[in-house]
C-alpha cells in the first residue's frame, strides 16, 4: 500500500512539477522565462521555438521520473522504499530546476543576441489615492481570530489527551505553520501599491483583486492548519476525521493553485493593452527564480511568474529564513528515513522490559512509555491488531504501526511489528497499549512475565 | 495623483516629492483638502527613507500647501493665498529667471508667451 502511495506521489509530483515549471514560459506582463523582453518581441518566432522546446523537455522529464518511480513497487522494506522515493524526489526537483536554469540562460542569450535590452527604470511611481485605500478589499484580519481560536482549542485538547511528550513536535509545527499564514497575510497587506497601467481605475481593480485573492488564501490556509489539532483530538476521543481532513487539505491545495493561476490570468487579460507601458527590467535582481536585491528593504516580494511570494535573499533575514527552512525540511526528511531504517535494519529495535513496578515499551520514532504495573487492568495476547486501527500520529505502514492510534474507539499507543502472529494488549484506564516485537517469542515471553 | 520620483536624478528626492505635489495641485490631479498618505506610508510605498518624505512634507507645510493633524493625518490645504511671503519668493525667483532670459536675448513678449503656455499646460491636464 505504502509503495503504491510512493509511486502515485512520484507521478503526481512529476506532473505537477512539469506543469508549474512551465508557467514561467507563458509571459506574465512582459517577463518570459525570467527574462524581461520588449512587449512586441514576446511573440517572436525564436521566443516561441524556445518556450515550445522547454515545455516538450519538461513533459519528457515528467514521463521519465514517473517511470523511474515504478520500481518502488518491488521494494520490500519501508525504509528503502522511502529512501528511493526521497532520492528520486531530490533528483526530480534538481533536474527540473536545472532545466529551467538552462532555458533561462538560453532566453537571456537570445535577448542579448537580438539586442532586446531594456532601459533600466529608475523611476518610482506611487498613486496617493490608491495608497490610502489599498487594503479595502483585503479580507479582515479578524478572520484569523476564528482559526487562532480553533488552533488554541485543538492544542489544549491535544495536550490534555496525548500529553506534552507526544504532542509537542506536531503542535509546534502547526503553530509555526499558522503563524506563517498570518505573517504572509501581513506581507500582502504591506506590499506597495502596484502602479502597473498608470490608469487609476485599472490599477485599483488589479490591486483590489490581488490583495483579495491572496488574503483569502492566507485566511483559508490558517483554518486548514488551525483545525488539525482539533481533528486529531476528535479522532482520538470519538471518531476518525483524518481521511475527511486529507480530502479538505487536497481540496484546499487544488483551490489555492486554481485561484492563484486565475488571478494571474485575470491580471494578464487586464494588462493586455498596457504592457508596453509597464516595462521594467528587473532581470539583474532575479537569479534563477530567486530574488536577490540588497537595496530593496522588503523581505517578501511578489514573484514575476505571478503565482508566488518570494523571499529577498539579498537581505540577511532572507538568507536566515531561507536557510532555516531548508534545514528544517531536510532534517524532517532525514529523521523520518533514519527512523524507518532503524526499524527495518536496527535488529531488536522494538522492545519491551518489565520490572516488578513498571513496564517499559520502546521503539524508534516515538516516545518511550513507562506503565505502572498496578495501573494495568487487563493483559491479553492477540493474534493480530484489531481491524480498523486509525493512526493519529506516528508511523503506519504495511510492516509497522508505531505511535498514537485509535483502536476499537479507544486511545491507543502502538509499538507493533505487523503480521508476526502475536500482539500483546495492555489495557489501562485511559489508554490501551499494543506491543509486538519482530520476534513473536519475545512478545510471548513478556506476556508470560506479566501473567 | 501619480507621484513620480527618479532615484537616479541629481535633484534630491525630497525636492522631487515637493515639486511633484505642487505640480499635481496646479494641474488639478490633486484637489484642495484631499488626503495624502502619511510619511511612513509614502516612504514604504516609494522604498525611500522616512526622513526624505518628512523633509519634503515639512517644506510643503511651511509653504502652506499641506496641513497635518493627528486626527485627520496629512491633507492638502483647503485654500491658498498669494500672501506677502509667497509674493516675495515668487518675485525673487522671477527676478533670477528674467535676468537669465534677458541675457539670452528673450524680450518681454517671449517671456509672457512662455508663462501663458505654462498656465495653459496646467489647465489642459
Amino acid at each position: 500500500m505504502l509503495n503504491w502511495l510512493f509511486v502515485g506521489m512520484t507521478i503526481f509530483v512529476a506532473v505537477t512539477m512539469a506543469a508549474t515549471t512551465m508557467l514561467p514560459a507563458k509571459p506574465h506582463k512582459n517577463v518570459i522565462l525570467e527574462t524581461t523582453l520588449p512587449h512586441e518581441q514576446l511573440n517572436h518566432p525564436a521566443v516561441h521555438a524556445l518556450t515550445k522546446n522547454f515545455r516538450k523537455q519538461l513533459w519528457w522529464l515528467a514521463l521519465f521520473f514517473s517511470l523511474a518511480g515504478l520500481p518502488i513497487i518491488f521494494i520490500h522494506f519501508d525504509s528503502l522504499a522511502l529512501l528511493y522515493f526521497m532520492l528520486l524526489l531530490f533528483g526530480l526537483i534538481g533536474v527540473f530546476y536545472a532545466t529551467e536554469v538552462r532555458f533561462i540562460h538560453k532566453m537571456s542569450r537570445l535577448k542579448q543576441q537580438h539586442n532586446w535590452l531594456q532601459k533600466q527604470n529608475t523611476e518610482k511611481v506611487a498613486d496617493t489615492q490608491l495608497i490610502l485605500t489599498k487594503n479595502r478589499r483585503l479580507l479582515s484580519m479578524q478572520w484569523f481570530i476564528g482559526s487562532g481560536g480553533l488552533l488554541v482549542i485543538g492544542l489544549v485538547s491535544n495536550l490534555w489527551l496525548l500529553g506534552w511528550g507526544t504532542s509537542w513536535p506536531l503542535l509546534l509545527a502547526l503553530t509555526l505553520g499558522w503563524a506563517l499564514f498570518l505573517l504572509l497575510y501581513w506581507v500582502i497587506a504591506a506590499l506597495p501599491v502596484r502602479v502597473l497601467t498608470a490608469q487609476p481605475e485599472y490599477d485599483r481593480v488589479l490591486n483590489d483583486s490581488y490583495r483579495q485573492t491572496w488574503s483569502r488564501q492566507m485566511v483559508l490556509g490558517s483554518y486548514v492548519i488551525g483545525s488539525l489539532p482539533l481533528i486529531i483530538s476528535i479522532t482520538t476521543m470519538a471518531f476518525s476525521l483524518i481521511y475527511i481532513y486529507f480530502i479538505i487539505v487536497t481540496a484546499f491545495c487544488i483551490y489555492l493553485i486554481y485561484d492563484l493561476i486565475r488571478e494571474r490570468n485575470f491580471e494578464d487579460q487586464l494588462l493586455g493593452n498596457f504592457s508596453p507601458q509597464t516595462t521594467t527590467d528587473e532581470d539583474r535582481y532575479w537569479r534563477y527564480a530567486m530574488y536577490i536585491n540588497r537595496d530593496d528593504h522588503r523581505l517578501f516580494v511578489p514573484d514575476r511568474v505571478g503565482v508566488n511570494i518570494s523571499l529577498n535573499l539579498g537581505r540577511p533575514a532572507g538568507k536566515l529564513i531561507g536557510g532555516i527552512t531548508v534545514v528544517l525540511v531536510l532534517g524532517l526528511l532525514f529523521s523520518v528515513t533514519g527512523t524507518l531504517l532503524a526499524l527495518d535494519f536496527g535488529g531488536n529495535s522494538i522492545r519491551a522490559s518489565a520490572t516488578t513496578q513498571t513496564i517499559t515499551l520502546k521503539a524508534p520514532g516515538t516516545t518511550t512509555t513507562q506503565i505502572k504495573r498496578q495501573s494495568v487492568q487487563q493483559v491479553r495476547l492477540l493474534q493480530q491488531l484489531p481491524v480498523g486501527a486509525v493512526r493519529v500520529n506516528g508511523i503506519g505502514t504495511n510492516n509497522f504501526a508505531i505511535g498514537n492510534f485509535r483502536v476499537d474507539k479507544r486511545a491507543a499507543k502502538l509499538y507493533v511489528v505487523q503480521d508476526t502472529g502475536t500482539v500483546l494488549l495492555l489495557q489501562t484506564n485511559h489508554r490501551d497499549y499494543y506491543f509486538a516485537a519482530k520476534n513473536p517469542k519475545e512478545t510471548q515471553r513478556l506476556y508470560r512475565a506479566l501473567q | 495623483m501619480l507621484l513620480k520620483i527618479d532615484v537616479a536624478s541629481t535633484v534630491p528626492l525630497y525636492q522631487q516629492i515637493h515639486d511633484q505635489i505642487i505640480l499635481g495641485l496646479a494641474s488639478g490631479q490633486l484637489q484642495p483638502d484631499e488626503a495624502l498618505p502619511a510619511v511612513r506610508q509614502l516612504a514604504d510605498e516609494l522604498a525611500v527613507n522616512m526622513l526624505t518624505v518628512a523633509k519634503g512634507y515639512n517644506l510643503l507645510k511651511a509653504e502652506g500647501y499641506l496641513i497635518s493633524d493627528r486626527r485627520q493625518g496629512t491633507r492638502v490645504a483647503a485654500n491658498f493665498q498669494a500672501d506677502a511671503v509667497f509674493m516675495q519668493a515668487l518675485q525673487e525667483q522671477l527676478h533670477q529667471l528674467t535676468a537669465a532670459a534677458k541675457i539670452r536675448g528673450l524680450d518681454v513678449k517671449d517671456v509672457q508667451e512662455l508663462v501663458a503656455a505654462q498656465y495653459q499646460s496646467f489647465e489642459g491636464e
